[in-house]
């Protein structure tokens, strides 16, 4: 597949179209929102340079989320070598996270519940918790997600089952206080 | 911004869901699904900062717009309402809203503009240049040779990567950001070392050719990435299909320039005057032209003039010569005439 980033407007339409996403993607690699429209801004410099030597192998959106992937990881190692070790893996939601004492009412509000979902998700293992995100929150099909990751389409297809009975063991947890949470 | 967004998807419109939950128990799957819809829940928060898009936005603009210019051949800078007189008097407000923010903005262009042309290191006939680049890495630059890199080099979010048109050696400092040098047919892709490359499109069998002293480099032709191979030190490679076959030259032979040294192996004839037209900003021309195909092998220990190598050159290989304007004319000698020099 050809992509025609030439014409005039087509690069910072594709930008449009895509920033959005890959920004917050991207943001929950490196932790933190201004570095993350920075290395989403260098993919389509990136993507620029490239644009003649350019193959889209499965589809621009995993063209797109690979590229970012890279460079948010790129910056974290970058960022792991001046302040030594710093873990930015959890950074992007758990901080985020309530109180963490569920409350044993039965009626949830949708709030609380999209709160506690959160704080499962970030707690998920980071590959799982990554494949799961890209899944639900980035339309991204499995066979993109292997792409992105570098995994097999059935690994992804693992994460996703996996990650879902670890949130419904939870789900059922909280509705039930008297069976507690067994991953 | 989030209008454009589609909205999340429901199971229903995820195959890869379905095909995965297929293969469970129905209880099971369904306690699943559940669960999928309810993660919408989650969503993470939305992100919004319009200024950096809005950057962003202008620099892509910027870039098309550049190379949109650079095709047409015209310059940037131009101003087109040069030969219009200047409006005093009455303006509407848009009008002294346009003129005030008229220069922001074209400060704003100037700017994406001058962060989007390269910063050139150029090496003029007859001079050798050592450039130092914002990573701490040196070059040497041959005469006649131009070296380019991005205004944002080494920033934190852009690779370390330059374009050369010529020779040059490079020592670069180690990093985990490979070290990219693109020529007009290839890239070489280091992480930390010492190596030259030879990137000149205007001599016989051009290709580019890299010489390794220390470390390890991929050379990989533009035509053929798939086809990169892996230098160690001591190795001299061309892009295949040049002229200059693996292993014929020693990175010594190969890197004789640094000391002002010409030294070549068995290529052609023209290749040696190309070096030495740059070296002393001279004209060398081969009568007839096919003369400059013959291959020859040749070691000449920092010359001291254009002069000094033709008259070598000349008398190794049974050839006369004469000034000629700017340069020299090198030519068979009449096979009937006896040598009169």
């Amino acid at each position: 597949m050809r992509l025609h980033l030439a014409e005039p407007g087509a690069l910072a339409e594709t930008y449009r179209t895509h920033q959005d996403r890959l920004v917050r993607y991207a943001r929950s690699l490196t932790g933190d929102t201004a570095s993350a429209y920075d290395v989403v801004q260098d993919v389509f410099v990136k993507l620029w340079e490239q644009r003649d030597a350019l193959t889209v192998e499965v589809s621009l959106q995993a063209l797109l989320y690979t590229m970012t992937r890279n460079r948010a990881l790129n910056l974290n190692r970058r960022r792991a070598r001046v302040d030594a070790g710093a873990a930015v893996d959890d950074l992007d939601g758990s901080a985020l996270g309530g109180d963490g004492t569920p409350a044993p009412d039965a009626a949830l509000h949708a709030a609380e519940l999209g709160r506690h979902l959160r704080r499962w998700i970030d707690a998920l293992p980071p590959r799982r918790r990554e494949a799961f995100r890209l899944s639900r929150f980035h339309e991204l099909s499995h066979a993109e997600i292997a792409t992105v990751m570098g995994l097999s389409v059935r690994t992804v297809d693992t994460h996703i089952v996996h990650a879902l009975r670890d949130l419904r063991l939870r789900l059922d947890a909280l509705n039930a206080p008297h069976q507690p949470y067994q991953p | 911004m989030n209008a454009r967004r589609s909205p999340l998807p429901d199971a229903a419109k995820h195959p890869d869901l379905d095909r995965v939950l297929r293969d469970l128990p129905a209880a099971e799957a369904e306690g699943l699904r559940e669960v999928w819809d309810a993660a919408a829940l989650a969503t993470p928060e939305e992100v919004s900062d319009a200024e950096a898009v809005t950057r962003t936005e202008r620099l892509l603009t910027a870039l098309t717009a550049l190379t949109a210019l650079d095709a047409d051949g015209a310059s940037p800078g131009r101003d087109r309402h040069a030969d219009r007189p200047p409006v005093r008097g009455h303006r509407t407000a848009r009008q002294r809203l346009l003129a005030w923010s008229t220069p922001f903005a074209l400060a704003a262009v100037l700017a994406l503009v001058w962060l989007g042309r390269p910063v050139a290191y150029e090496a003029a006939p007859g001079e050798r240049l050592d450039v130092r680049l914002p990573d701490g890495s040196t070059v040497t630059l041959n005469s006649g040779t131009t070296l380019r890199r991005s205004r944002l080099f080494d920033s934190p979010f852009a690779a370390r990567t330059v374009r050369l048109e010529g020779e040059a050696f490079f020592d670069v400092v180690k990093d985990e950001t490979p070290f990219v040098v693109r020529t007009f047919d290839a890239r070489v892709t280091v992480l930390g070392t010492e190596f030259g490359v030879r990137a000149w499109t205007d001599e016989p069998e051009a290709a580019t050719t890299v010489a390794l002293v220390s470390g390890r480099v991929r050379l990989a032709p533009d035509v053929h990435p798939e086809a990169a191979t892996i230098l160690s030190p001591g190795d001299v490679r061309s892009v295949e299909g040049g002229g200059n076959a693996a292993g014929t030259e020693s990175t010594a032979d190969a890197l004789a320039w640094r000391h002002g040294d010409l030294v070549y192996k068995d290529r052609p004839l023209g290749v040696v005057l190309r070096d030495v037209e740059r070296r002393f900003g001279v004209v060398l021309t081969p009568q007839p032209r096919a003369l400059g195909d013959q291959r020859v092998s040749v070691a000449l220990r920092a010359p001291a003039s254009a002069e000094a190598v033709v008259r070598d050159l000349a008398s190794a290989f049974g050839l006369r010569y004469r000034a000629r304007g700017d340069g020299f004319e090198l030519y068979k000698p009449p096979p009937a005439a006896p040598p009169n020099r």
